[in-house]
């Protein structure tokens, strides 16, 4: 093995900032109205948030399993039964915080940001 | 033509391809392999199942039509590779690349298995040539030649054979090679047939190693079916031998017990006798007979069991069984340890006390006898 620097994997970051932001906006789709996983993932795609379906599946059983949402069955006319997620009280507690925090994240990156572009 | 089978996929039934089968089972299990570190992996391949389910559904699969290697790839392309199944959370854990061989640029990891596709005998030598990238009759041709070394060969063939596990699902027979898992390239080689790959990889060699390879080839394999007629022969031999050889024993054993307790004990000597008294005479006694009994009945129930394995080629002990059995015969074998300790605490001592009365005995006798012997000697004088 050499002990060449590794490359900085740009993908890979991309991957990972969207990977750790997820739980945000899934926890929005589902406190919205209660949703299938299915319809998660188009929601995320129509807010230009492309995610492979692989990324979710682990998710939704993190956040259920921390107590944030949780799900129902439902038979499907056609297919295998279907999960419903729902908010539960803790998750709505949670969504609010979140949501308080990334404003004023939003606020500060922009902040950041519009000065990185002013010096350029 | 190709082969169909049925599949239960997030409880719904679909027909599939062979090959479509192999490479979503291996994206399953690769998954799988990702999610080792959560503890809802099960939960977790259990909505991946059913998500892939409704995709086969929304393409108008069902148990008639048949899923396709493409069907599965396009799938997995909507499901994204194994790797973004990987907690999010802790990324750290993938730098070592142990785990992700896919998005590492390290050399796969290659890994020896038993080659049986290209088995002669246990597919030993084809899996060693595999690891080491050479030809398998060179491998083949120094275990023969091995064999004149007072047959080390033979003895490493045998380790070999117990330790080399056989590469039976597609993945393994990718470490074996030491191409990476890739479910790009396992596609490729489902499209190609595999045996054509091989043979060109030695296509540059001359035509002199050609023919020799050929010859050697023919060669081993008669001396492979040699060796296996033999491996059936032993195998029916050992196996006749411990059956008989256990169902005697516990027939022995049976007839022993119950001549030495049910007979009359006139045959035996006095010591023998007076021991049996004593061990049939108490509970504890009962206690040494079952447990001794049971204690060598064991093994040559386990023998005749090893012997019934070999000649059915099937093994007959479960886990559960084995537990059983030695649990059993370890608890046999501990009681009847002790309490014919004890028994022989008593017997010794009963023994002692009546040697301390024969001997007062023998002494009369030995008193007696020189007295008659005496008389009848001066008796005699006369006469002569």
């Amino acid at each position: 093995m050499s002990d060449e620097k590794p490359q900085y994997n740009i993908e890979n970051a991309k991957s990972q900032m969207r990977k750790g932001f997820l739980e945000f906006p899934v926890l929005l789709i589902i406190g919205a109205k209660p949703t299938y996983a299915p319809d998660i993932l188009k929601q995320l795609k129509n807010a230009n948030l492309l995610v492979v379906e692989g990324t979710l599946y682990p998710l939704l059983s993190r956040l259920k399993s921390s107590g944030l949402v949780e799900y129902e069955w439902q038979e499907s006319k056609s297919g295998p039964p279907r999960k419903m997620y729902t908010m539960t009280e803790q998750g709505k507690e949670i969504l609010q915080q979140l949501e308080a925090s990334w404003k004023s994240l939003d606020d500060s990156v922009n902040t950041l940001i519009k000065h990185y572009e002013k010096s350029n | 033509m190709k082969k169909v089978i049925n599949i239960t996929i997030g409880s719904v039934v679909f027909a599939i391809e062979q090959e479509a089968y192999d490479i979503l089972v291996l994206y399953l299990e690769q998954i799988k392999s990702n999610l080792a570190s959560s503890d809802d992996a099960q939960e977790i391949i259990e909505d991946v199942e059913r998500a892939i389910a409704e995709k086969f559904i929304a393409q108008k699969k069902n148990e008639k039509i048949a899923v396709t290697p493409t069907d599965v790839e396009l799938v997995i392309s909507e499901m994204g590779s194994p790797a973004d199944f990987g907690e999010g959370e802790n990324p750290g854990e993938r730098v070592d690349g142990s785990e992700d061989t896919e998005q590492s640029g390290d050399e796969p990891k290659k890994r020896l298995y038993r080659d049986t596709d290209d088995a002669i005998i246990a597919g030993i030598a084809s899996g060693i040539a595999r690891y080491f990238d050479i030809d398998p009759v060179i491998v083949r041709l120094v275990f023969v030649i091995s064999i004149f070394f007072n047959g080390l060969g033979i003895l490493a063939y045998i380790i070999l054979w117990l330790v080399v596990p056989v590469a039976t699902t597609t993945a393994d027979k990718y470490a074996m090679r030491g191409e990476r898992v890739t479910l790009k390239e396992i596609t490729e080689r489902v499209k190609k047939n595999i045996k054509s790959i091989e043979e060109t990889d030695f296509e540059t060699a001359n035509g002199i190693w050609i023919n020799l390879r050929n010859l050697l080839n023919k060669l081993f394999q008669v001396l492979g079916a040699l060796v296996k007629f033999i491996i059936v022969l032993a195998r029916y031999v050992v196996g006749i031998a411990f059956i008989v050889g256990g169902a005697l024993g516990i027939a022995g054993m049976v007839s022993g017990y119950s001549v030495v307790l049910l007979s009359d004990k006139i045959l035996f000597p006095e010591e023998v006798q007076i021991v049996l008294e004593i061990i049939q005479g108490s509970a504890l006694g009962a206690v040494v007979i079952v447990s001794s009994f049971v204690a060598l009945a064991i093994p040559l129930i386990v023998l005749i069991v090893v012997g019934a394995s070999l000649l059915v080629k099937r093994n007959f002990f479960t886990v559960q069984k084995t537990v059983v059995l030695a649990v059993v015969w370890i608890v046999a074998v501990v009681v009847a340890g002790t309490t014919s300790a004890l028994q022989i605490e008593q017997v010794v001592h009963k023994i002692n006390s009546l040697e301390r009365n024969s001997d007062n005995s023998s002494m009369e006798q030995g008193f007696h006898s020189w007295v008659n012997e005496g008389l009848l000697s001066a008796t005699r004088l006369p006469t002569s």
